[in-house]
């Protein structure tokens, strides 16, 4: 279980950093090609965008894995024993149905409807760009089973509002 | 429709989010409920995951990652000290140095990573336990730097401002940095004015003179990091780059003063920042696809208009209105962190602002105003828990002494939301 | 019945246009089918729209033909440049069955069709600092084009440098010099506010693309014969009252943008163009498809 969480936060964290490096690369090649050049990159613009998306739905699988996403702690802190621990569960149960649901199946929908048309400009399928659903989803939902096996062996709690909001950083 | 949409939506909402269910779960699930009521389920999925992609889908939205990963390289090194030396320069002759010293260093810090979090440990950090031995009130010290902390989200570059433009439709961003920077600037001047004033009667010291040799050799260290912000809000104000350009050129930036010029951090930390970088992003971004699904069930619904027909119903008047908005987001910032609050209420409340006149520019300020002060009250205010920490003091202490500080923050506000040219004449000057 | 129609936003005789489709439905089923619309892009962009009427969550509504193409290539030739003569030429090809009615079917089997097209103007360039009074004066220049490969080509064809923004940016980019101008109808000018920013319009008329209202096929089945007759009656309709109301709509914002942002218009040989973008016919015939379009609409050019 250890290994595999490790190989996740290892192959997700690894293309979270390589789209990152690339999207700076792209950024500053459109910034230098506009100014210098006076010829700006067309496709430049389209890449960033996707990246974006690639980026933040990666990002969010990531901090799931973590569990930086932000909630209300204000019950879970006021409560002890079983009650508390009845809803430090529901954590990684509502992220399982939640990834499942709305990215993995709603997601599935949209690579379907989105495969034959083609981006404007790179003319890449537009399903490669609504798989950042599906992908996300099922890597949230992985993540959320591992959470939930280290709740029940008791071996992680979740961090609490203060934890969070130092390493979100807002 | 609306009526009983809002009624599922709401109680869904409330319900799961008090559960201590992430907030971008609970905000999915009520816009899926909300939805599910006029359409079968399976087609409410499929939308919500289309909202949630459409809405990640932007060029504005480059700008947050890139924001975020100079913010986290100038946390990483040294920087801090820099900055404390160089706000002690500028602000050390007022009474009260040293909580001057905090005021200063918070807002430059506060700009330079977007973090009001960040400013308040790394500065406070510095200078609270430094005001303490010098005889100052341990309390008073503590609400200083929790009341000066947000100004950081006002002043550009900061990632609220960017958000808040995407929902708004297309508020130009670079309008909202100018309007945000003034709004900031009064908040960091008003707490130095009655910081001042309050140093002075229960006399605190104030600082001795620096010889000009220091003062230049502590500018000349500060200098690569405050040029950043010379950089950003420059280049946008005259036009040289756009708001997404300039959180390239942030990062690029960053980079060389991070690993070239002061060379605080080795380049092989270079990976740990992306890592960190995508994983805020994540969070941010996941709350606000979350936000879009919502807001597209409202739309669906006729929530907006219905609530829009309802405060215009108890009131037209533009003073009284706003008013009620205005109390309206202080209630939600009590309860609420900035970035949720910015996405699921400004397709709510922009329409109404702009009703009785309000030019969407200046309402963005008004609300992330609005929303940074909820960051700094009870009972849900990370800032306020974060910096009575820092301080060592507890809550309850730390929130009686900011009690003149919350008086004149609302003061602020009024003026920023009664007197438009405050925010509006920056930005109408340069044309954005 | 009530029908969900969502647009994002629209010139005013387009918005009116399409309330009188709602009228014209509501009248002609005696009240039993009306039609809810959700304007001014409640619902979102033009793309995810129509993912939502092939989803089946909306029942209709109404994109650029420019964005078509991502959705069934052969929309892509209703971009070309220079395809029709006049205005008259492209009410003669649109209004023929025999033209439009393959494309519209197109997208059958994704979950959609068209019901009838609505006039949106010629495209001309306008720019910030000069008139473009020949090719030449488009070289180098940056040009925002709409997010369609067609358009980009075309660009790229007169010498220009295309970059594929969305709508909303161009005034800013254009003022801050990131853009050269842009290639729109005259209500860009207006409605938009470019005229601010951009004080030269020069009519080479490239494009006159259509707008195409879009229905579900799962509505249609779901709608009685005698609804369904009604439903594309009323469309067809409201494209004859939308021709009515356009040309004095453009007429007044070309007033408008003389008189209030002080926009010179201006009048180029139009011949030189059409060279320039000859090699995009010539790469047409590798789609046997288009041709076939192409070859239809052309024909159509004697009849008007
Ligand atoms: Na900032
Ligand atoms: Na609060």
């Amino acid at each position: 279980m250890r290994a595999l969480r490790r190989a996740l936060d290892i192959g997700v964290g690894a293309v979270c950093c390589g789209l990152l490096a690339a999207m700076i690369a792209v950024l500053a090649w459109q910034v230098f090609s506009r100014y210098a050049l006076n010829a700006p990159s067309t496709f430049s613009e389209e890449a960033l965008r996707f990246g974006v998306i690639w980026v933040s739905l990666l990002g969010a699988a990531y901090s799931t894995g973590r569990g930086t996403h932000m909630a209300v702690d204000l019950l879970r802190e006021m409560t002890r024993g079983g009650v508390r621990r009845a809803l430090e569960f529901l954590v990684p149960l509502a992220f399982l149905i939640f990834s499942l649901a709305v990215l993995v199946r709603g997601g599935l929908h949209g690579v379907e409807i989105a495969a034959r048309q083609t981006s404007p400009v790179l003319q890449i399928p537009m399903g490669y760009i609504y798989a950042s659903l599906p992908v996300s989803g099922a890597l949230m939902a992985l993540y959320s089973v591992l959470n939930l096996v280290d709740l029940v062996r008791d071996r992680r709690r979740l961090p609490d509002d203060l934890e969070r909001m130092i390493i979100a950083g807002d | 429709m609306a009526g009983p949409a809002s009624l599922i939506l709401i109680s869904v909402f409330g319900t799961l989010a008090l559960l201590g269910i992430p907030l971008a779960i609970s905000i999915t699930a009520a816009a899926l409920a909300a939805v599910a009521l006029v359409a079968p389920l399976d087609m409410a999925l499929f939308t919500s995951a289309q909202k949630m992609l459409a809405s990640l889908d932007s060029f504005s939205l480059l700008a947050v990652p890139f924001f975020i990963l100079s913010g986290v390289m100038m946390n990483s090194g040294g920087i801090a000290v820099r900055l404390v030396n160089f706000a002690r320069l500028i602000a050390g002759r007022i009474p009260g140095s040293l909580a001057q010293t905090n005021i200063a260093g918070n807002m430059l810090f506060g700009s330079i990573s977007g973090s009001a979090i960040a400013a308040s440990t790394s500065i406070g950090g510095v200078l609270v336990p430094m005001q303490a031995e010098e005889g100052y009130d341990r309390d008073f010290a503590a609400a200083v730097n929790i009341a000066s902390a947000p100004t950081g989200m006002l002043i550009p570059p900061t990632t609220a401002f960017i958000i808040y433009s995407l929902v708004s439709g297309g508020a130009s961003i670079a309008a909202l940095f100018l309007g945000g920077a003034v709004a900031g600037l009064m908040w960091g001047l008003g707490m130095m004015a009655l910081t001042s004033l309050i140093a002075w009667r229960r006399g605190y010291p104030v600082g001795g003179r620096t010889g000009w040799r220091e003062a230049l050799r502590i500018t000349r260290e500060a200098l690569p990091s405050l040029m950043l912000i010379v950089i950003v809000i420059g280049g946008i104000m005259f036009g040289v780059f756009t708001a997404v350009e300039a959180s390239g050129i942030a990062v690029i930036y960053t980079m060389l003063l991070a690993f070239v010029i002061h060379r605080t951090t080795p380049l092989r930390n270079f990976p740990s920042f992306l890592l960190e970088t995508a994983q805020v992003t994540g969070t941010i971004m996941l709350l606000l696809a979350a936000s879009a699904a919502l807001s597209f069930a409202m739309a669906f619904t006729g929530i907006p208009a219905a609530v829009t027909s309802l405060i215009l119903g108890l009131s037209d008047d533009p003073v009284m209105v706003m008013l009620i908005i205005n109390a309206v987001l202080l209630v939600i910032g009590c309860f609420m962190d900035i970035g949720p609050a910015i996405l699921i209420f400004t397709p709510i409340l922009l329409p109404i602002a702009q009703k009785v006149g309000y030019d969407p520019v200046h309402f963005g300020v008004i609300l992330v105003f609005n929303l940074a002060i909820g960051t700094i009250t009870p009972p849900v205010g990370t800032g306020l828990f974060v910096g009575a920490s820092v301080a060592k003091v507890r809550v309850e202490r730390a929130i009686r002494a900011l009690g003149p500080f919350y008086i004149l923050l609302f003061a602020i506000l009024a003026l920023v939301t009664y007197v438009p040219a405050l925010t509006l004449t920056l930005p109408r000057l340069f044309d954005l | 019945e009530s029908l969900r129609f969502a647009y994002a936003s629209n010139a005013t005789p387009t918005k009116e246009a399409m309330a009188h489709f709602g009228e014209l439905v509501e009248e002609k089923t005696g009240g039993e089918v009306t039609v809810q619309f959700f304007p001014d892009s409640q619902l979102g962009g033009e793309r995810e729209l129509v993912e939502m009427v092939q989803g089946g969550l909306l029942d209709m509504t109404k994109v650029s033909g420019g964005l078509m193409e991502s959705f069934s290539p052969v929309y892509g030739v209703f971009s070309m440049p220079y395809l029709f003569d006049s205005q008259e030429h492209f009410y003669a090809a649109m209004d023929n069955p025999e033209v439009t009615g393959p494309v519209y079917e197109s997208t059958r089997d994704d979950g959609m069709v068209a019901l009838t097209y609505y006039d949106s103007g010629a495209r001309s360039f306008y720019t910030k600092d000069k008139p473009i009074m020949k090719v030449e004066d488009l070289k180098g220049l940056k040009i925002r084009v709409m997010q369609s490969p067609t358009s980009i080509r075309m660009v790229e064809m007169l010498g220009g440098s295309p970059i594929a923004m969305g709508q909303d940016e161009v005034y800013t980019s254009i003022q801050q010099g990131v853009l050269d101008g842009a290639e729109n109808n005259e209500f860009a000018i207006t409605i938009a506010g470019h005229g601010e920013v951009a004080k030269h319009y020069s009519y080479d008329v490239h494009t006159r693309i259509p707008d195409i209202m879009l229905i579900s096929t799962a509505t249609l089945d779901r709608l009685s014969e005698e609804h369904r007759a009604a439903v594309i009656e009323a469309a067809k309709e409201s494209t004859e009252f939308q021709k009515q109301a356009w040309n004095e709509a453009v007429e007044a914002a070309k007033k408008q943008s003389e008189e209030e942002f002080g926009v010179q218009f201006y009048y180029p040989e139009v011949a030189q163009f059409q060279q320039a973008v000859q090699p995009m016919y010539d790469e047409l015939a590798a789609d046997p498809e288009k041709q076939l379009l192409f070859d239809a609409i052309r024909a159509a050019a004697g009849n008007s």
